[in-house]
Formats: C-alpha cells, sequence, structure tokens
C-alpha cells in the first residue's frame, strides 16, 4: 500500500475544502441577493409593502413609498393621487397663495375615496383654509 | 588468531600470516562480503536520493499548480463579482411592444403632470439607469426630472422631520450643488419651466431666500461658494430665518 502521509496531500485536502466552500458561500449569497431582488421588486411585494406603511404610518407617508420603492405602475393610482394632495398640502403650508392648493384637494375630495385617505385629505384641507 | 601452516599468533583481520604469509582465508572471505555490501549500499544509496528528489520535484509542482489554480478562481470570482456588483447597468432590458407600450404611459403620466412618477418608469425599465437610453425622446426632461426629484425629496424630509419636532434642516452646501446641477443644466426640456417654479417655491417659501438671492444662486459658477447675508455658512442663515417664520 502507498504511503498517504505526505503533507502536500494534507495540503490540497485543505485548499480544496476552503474552495469549496468559498464557493458555495459565493453562490448562496449570489442566489440570495437574486431571489431577494427578484422578491422585493414584483409587483405584489410592492403593494403589499406600501399598504404596510400606509397603516403603520399614514397616507401622509405614500409619498415616500412610491418613490423610493418605483411604484410607477397602474395598480398604485390610488396611492399616487393621494400623494398629489399630499404634495400640495406641504406647498400650500408654505406658500402664500394657498387657493389652487386648497382647489386641488377638493377636487380629490370630489371622488370620495374613503377610508383613512379621506379622512387624511379633510384634514388637510381644513388646515390650510385655517391659516 | 592461528596460522594454519606455521602455528604462529597474529590479528584475526589481516589477510596473510606475518611470519610464514599464508593466506587467512577468513579474513579473506569477509573482506569480499565487505566489499559487496559497500557497492550494494552505493547502488541503493544513489537510487534512493534520485528517487525522493523526483519525488519532491513531483509534488511540489503539482502543489504549486493547486496554489495557483485556487488563487486564480477566487481572482475570477472577485472579478465576476464586482463587475456584476458595480457594473451600474440594469437588469431591466425592455424592447419589442413593452417599450411602445413605456413611452406611451411616459407621455400619458407627462400629460397629466405626474413628472415624478415618469420618471421612475423610465429609470426603472431603462438598462442604463439615470441616462434614459432607452427613451431618447424624453431624455432631457427625464433629466431635469431627475434632478428635481432629488431636490424636491430632501425639502419633503426636512419639512417631514420639522413636522415631527425636530430641529430645522436648513439649506446646506451639498443641497446648493444638487441646485446648481439642476439650474445648470442645458437641456431645453419643456418641463423645465416649471420644475423651476416648483423649486424657486421651495427655496422662496421654505427656506426663506429673497428673490435676488435665488437669482443669485442660479447664475453661481460651479465651484463657487454661495452665501447669504455676506456670510459662508448658509445653514445658520436660512436656520435662523426659518426659525423666525415658522415659529412666529
Amino acid at each position: 500500500m502507498k504511503n498517504r502521509s505526505n503533507a502536500w496531500y494534507y495540503m490540497l485536502i485543505v485548499i480544496f475544502t476552503v474552495l469549496f466552500f468559498a464557493c458555495m458561500a459565493f453562490c448562496f449569497g449570489r442566489f440570495r441577493q437574486l431571489s431577494r431582488s427578484y422578491m422585493t421588486r414584483s409587483l405584489s411585494y410592492r403593494l403589499e409593502v406600501i399598504e404596510l406603511d400606509e397603516n403603520m404610518f399614514g397616507p401622509a407617508h405614500n409619498f415616500f413609498s412610491l418613490y423610493f420603492d418605483r411604484d410607477y405602475e397602474e395598480e398604485f393610482d390610488e396611492y399616487w393621487a393621494f400623494s398629489d394632495v399630499w404634495l400640495a398640502y406641504m406647498q400650500g403650508r408654505i406658500s402664500g397663495d394657498k387657493k389652487p392648493y386648497i382647489d386641488e384637494i377638493k377636487s380629490y375630495l370630489e371622488t370620495a375615496p374613503g377610508g383613512t385617505r379621506e379622512k387624511a385629505a379633510k384634514q388637510y384641507l381644513e388646515e390650510l383654509e385655517a391659516k | 588468531m592461528k596460522c594454519t601452516n606455521c602455528g604462529a599468533d597474529f590479528a584475526s583481520d589481516q589477510l596473510r600470516c606475518p611470519y610464514c604469509g599464508t593466506v587467512n582465508e577468513h579474513a579473506l572471505k569477509l573482506a569480499k562480503e565487505l566489499q559487496t555490501y559497500d557497492a550494494a549500499y552505493e547502488k541503493k544509496r544513489d537510487e534512493l536520493l534520485e528517487n525522493g528528489t523526483n519525488r519532491v520535484l513531483r509534488h511540489l509542482t503539482f502543489g504549486l499548480g493547486m496554489v495557483f489554480l485556487a488563487i486564480a478562481i477566487i481572482f475570477l470570482g472577485f472579478v465576476a463579482f464586482y463587475q456584476y456588483r458595480f457594473s451600474g447597468e440594469s437588469s431591466y432590458q425592455v424592447s419589442g411592444t413593452r417599450l411602445v407600450r413605456n413611452k406611451e404611459m411616459i407621455a400619458n403620466y407627462m400629460d397629466e403632470g405626474q413628472y415624478i412618477r415618469a420618471y421612475l418608469l423610465a429609470s426603472t425599465t431603462d438598462p442604463t439607469g439615470e441616462r434614459f437610453q432607452n427613451y431618447p425622446e424624453y431624455a432631457a426632461e427625464l433629466f431635469d426630472i431627475y434632478n428635481y426629484s432629488i431636490i424636491l425629496t430632501g425639502v419633503l424630509q426636512s419639512m417631514d422631520s420639522m413636522d415631527e419636532g425636530n430641529n430645522y434642516a436648513a439649506l446646506q452646501d451639498t443641497d446648493v450643488i444638487s441646485l446648481q446641477i439642476f439650474y445648470g443644466s442645458d437641456e431645453n426640456s419643456a418641463v423645465k419651466d416649471e420644475l423651476v417654479q416648483e423649486i424657486d417655491g421651495y427655496l422662496r417659501d421654505y427656506y426663506r431666500l429673497t428673490e435676488e438671492e435665488i437669482e443669485t444662486l442660479k447664475a453661481l459658477e460651479p465651484g463657487k461658494q454661495f452665501t447669504l447675508e455676506g456670510s459662508a455658512d448658509i445653514e445658520s442663515v436660512t436656520k435662523r430665518r426659518m426659525e423666525a417664520y415658522f415659529e412666529k
């Protein structure tokens, strides 16, 4: 039987073990990165996230959710409509002429969106009219 | 020992009797055996040395080759990873009917005044990110909207933090750089005037800059310091003005 106790054999075993684990770690990281990116970019996931955000932080947070999650699809129409109202409110608060912004909020309320969004829009309207 | 011929005493390793010269058969036999052993030993020693050297050299070459191979594989892995990570190319490449549909959507969003939404669509579905290669007909507008969106989100975030009772996020030098990029773009886009008006509104009504100061900011050359009331510390000046205005 051949003598296998040469140091080189151990060295090779160590090198290939390290290589194997390095490759496996890389593949796992890449797989996780890709799978997560596909998951977070998916429409259903982003719809779920914006709904959660709205429940947790209120509809005022919608603009930032839409912007940072890049939600441009038609499914987000109602969120975009409300974020325009929020933008009008933010501009109206600091602007001297509040009328165009008040009109914008009023036209949004004509469609009667209901729920927390309508409540928030009414609150914005009251606040702007009171100033 | 004793000589077989004359009977004299002499040392057993001597080949001949020192008195009568008779050959010592026993010592002769031993000497011949010793010679044979010596030759065999030398032969074996040379053989072992040669084989050992070859084996060591062979293993050394193989081992070094494997080490270089491992380094090469790891290096290639890093190159591939970093090329993917920092290539800046988006994985969203659209073409054909989807591209046509996206262009229609961008046109619709532009008509409805949903500029940021149009920009988000374009940048997400463009392989070059912010360079809008897929949408050359809207590139000028989209580039202006991109710069505008950076300023807008900054202002809105600072207004948001003001609502939460934090300190006033006043105008900073980094904001001035974003504003310079926005105002200084050479693109003659259709939406520029509208966006400029809106940003002017935030500078005037939120950061409390005067019309002259806004004009100075627009005309400011790249790399030059923007000053307010003769001071380079624009943050303190705008903060003081904002506190005075919003807390009255």
